[in-house]
């Protein structure tokens, strides 16, 4: 026991030497590593915005206004008194997740664009932090729309990351601009507010009343039935009554897409559509998940009934398009858009409610979903 | 006569460290951050000086307080020793060096569990006296450091092309392969053949004589 506590205290002695030594040590190097790791910082910020002389912290004072894009870090660049610009370090999903510093001048551009880190897939995603892809965003308005197809050139095989950069750098920038603009007398915007409301499937009132907008609705359920196809389930029916005059009839069906999707199907009595909209579906996100953005099934709206509901693939002509990346989940969509459509018409019809079309073709022709491999 | 004997077995103890009891090549201690940060030669030169400041530091002050450090005690001792002098090793580094200290990563710390240090304050400076510690260090530490550099000579400049950061290769003529680890181990294995074929030569002519 007492060569216990000998012992104990002797090695207590060592480590409190020990401890003193490096405290010392410790103190007189602080300084210098915190410089050490400052200049480290300033010197990527300076890689993308050459101009500027010192950089103010500004962190946790922009907010993206998004969930899922962060901006970890924020820098206002001053060179001398004035400032010239900002930099954002930002974090968002990409077919992964990657992380940008982003700095925008005071004329609301786009000076440049970095990757601190990138997931994405290796040879195709990873590309976004190339040239030529990267290089399109130098010098750009933050006031543009960022959108893949139009102003955004997509890297072919990653389109899922090349629109998620474009977003990220939309964001950013937007925001960056903006802040400038209040607080550092950078130019005003003329843009708009970087679209960021995450689409999601609807409920099925909301569906409905974005359907028919201002319709009372009566349930019919169980009217509408599965004559021309059982592999798709018409699981419920309301009739749209609007200012008294019958607007439509509202079809919810399920069937085979990716995996599987409940969709609404608005019919007018005049055999067109009043619309789509997504009630459920399991498919992938990135992928068939797309479904769920009006960009998708806006392009729905007005179709005639009896149209052939063809998606246009590698293998067949078509007049409906695919979700770039999800042709599988399209097709499904496609086929549940029309036969959903052709029973409430025929609903609508048979109760004298509705324009008669032609009786239905057999075989009633959908789209072949590929078996898988 | 008796100065050149004691000189004479100074410079025994530090030949010792440098080829016939090489802690890399013949004792093959303390491999995986030598391999791991020899890809260029900056890495190798830093890891050397760096594992040679530890060694040295530890050994003359274990050296001189051996009488100090009961035995019971002595392993959590030399840790609480080689760990303070690692630590400044380390924040030195990230103040006056932060470029060729975050090239190092994780092994600047690690040095703390090194065999080489551990092996050589265990076996040797815990018995000896603080000069034959000093002029071990310096043996262990030079070996250590000349292996670190040779790999990283071959491997920057056959994986990478380039010469003491010269590029002198150019790119088709590299072998991406030797910046990889199986380079650094095919590179190191074969060192370990040269040295240990020069190892029996040198056995063989003192027979001889």
């Amino acid at each position: 026991m007492k060569t216990m506590i000998k012992l104990s205290f002797i090695l207590a002695a060592y480590a409190v030497v020990a401890c003193v030594g490096l405290a010392f040590v410790y103190t007189l190097t602080a300084p210098r590593i915190a410089e050490a790791a400052k200049n480290e910082v300033n010197s990527a910020l300076r890689e993308v915005c050459p101009d500027a002389t010192d950089f103010i912290d500004v962190s946790g004072k922009v907010e993206s206004g998004s969930a899922s894009i962060s901006f970890d870090r924020a820098y206002v660049a001053k060179k001398g008194d004035a400032a010239v610009g900002m930099v954002l370090q930002v974090t968002g999903p990409t077919y992964k997740s990657s992380t940008l510093l982003v700095a925008v001048n005071m004329a609301r551009q786009i000076i440049a664009v970095r990757f601190t880190a990138n997931t994405d897939t290796p040879g195709l995603g990873s590309k976004t932090a190339e040239s030529p892809f990267i290089d399109q965003f130098r010098a750009k308005s933050v006031d543009d729309a960022f959108k893949a197809g139009s102003d955004v050139q997509a890297i072919s095989g990653a389109t899922i990351s090349s629109k998620a950069v474009a977003t990220i750098l939309k964001v950013a920038g937007f925001r960056a601009g903006e802040y400038l603009a209040v607080n550092y007398g950078g130019a005003a915007g003329s843009g708009a507010e970087p679209i960021l409301a995450e689409s999601a499937p609807m409920e099925i009132s909301a569906a409905l009343s974005d359907l028919f907008p201002g319709a009372e609705f009566t349930d019919v359920s169980g009217k509408v039935a599965n004559t021309v196809e059982r592999s798709i389930v018409i699981t419920g029916a309301w009739l749209a009554k609007k200012d008294g005059a019958l607007a439509g009839v509202a079809v919810q069906a399920k069937g085979q897409t990716y995996k599987a999707s409940t969709l609404v199907v608005g019919v007018r009595p005049d055999r067109t559509l009043a619309g789509v909209r997504v009630n459920a579906t399991s498919d992938s996100k990135n992928y068939g998940y797309a479904m769920v953005e009006p960009d998708y099934y806006g392009k729905y709206a007005g179709k005639r009934v009896d149209d052939a509901y063809l998606v246009k693939t590698a293998d067949q002509e078509g007049d409906v398009d695919a979700i770039s990346g999800a042709t599988v989940s399209s097709l499904g969509f496609a086929n549940i858009v029309k036969v959903a459509a052709f029973e409430g018409a025929s609903y609508l019809a048979g109760a004298g409610l509705g324009a008669k079309g032609k009786a239905a073709p057999k075989p009633f022709v959908l789209n072949v979903i590929p078996e898988e491999e | 006569m008796r100065e050149t004997n004691t000189m004479k077995k100074y410079l025994s103890i530090f030949a010792n460290g440098i080829l016939t009891e090489n802690p890399l090549l013949m004792l093959m201690i303390g491999l995986c951050s030598s391999l791991a940060v020899t890809t260029n030669i900056a890495n190798g030169v830093g890891m050397g000086l760096a594992m040679t400041f530890v060694l040295v530091m530890s050994e003359v002050i274990i050296s001189a307080f051996h009488r100090l450090i009961p035995d019971a005690i002595r392993i959590p001792v030399f840790i609480i020793i080689i760990a303070s002098f690692t630590t400044i090793v380390d924040l030195v580094m990230k103040a006056y060096a932060p470029a060729l200290s975050r090239a190092m990563g994780v092994f600047i710390p690690l040095i703390v569990v090194n065999c080489i240090i551990m092996g050589r304050v265990e076996s040797f400076s815990y018995k000896r006296t603080v000069a034959e510690s000093v002029f071990d260090a310096l043996g262990m530490g030079v070996g250590y450091t000349w292996v670190l550099c040779l790999i990283s000579l071959i491997r920057e400049f056959l994986g990478d092309g380039r010469f003491f950061g010269h590029a002198i290769l150019p790119e088709r003529f590299q072998v991406k392969f030797f910046s990889q680890s199986p380079g650094g181990f095919l590179v190191f294995g074969l060192l370990i053949a040269v040295a240990l074929a020069v190892n029996a030569r040198i056995a063989k002519k003192g027979a001889a004589r």
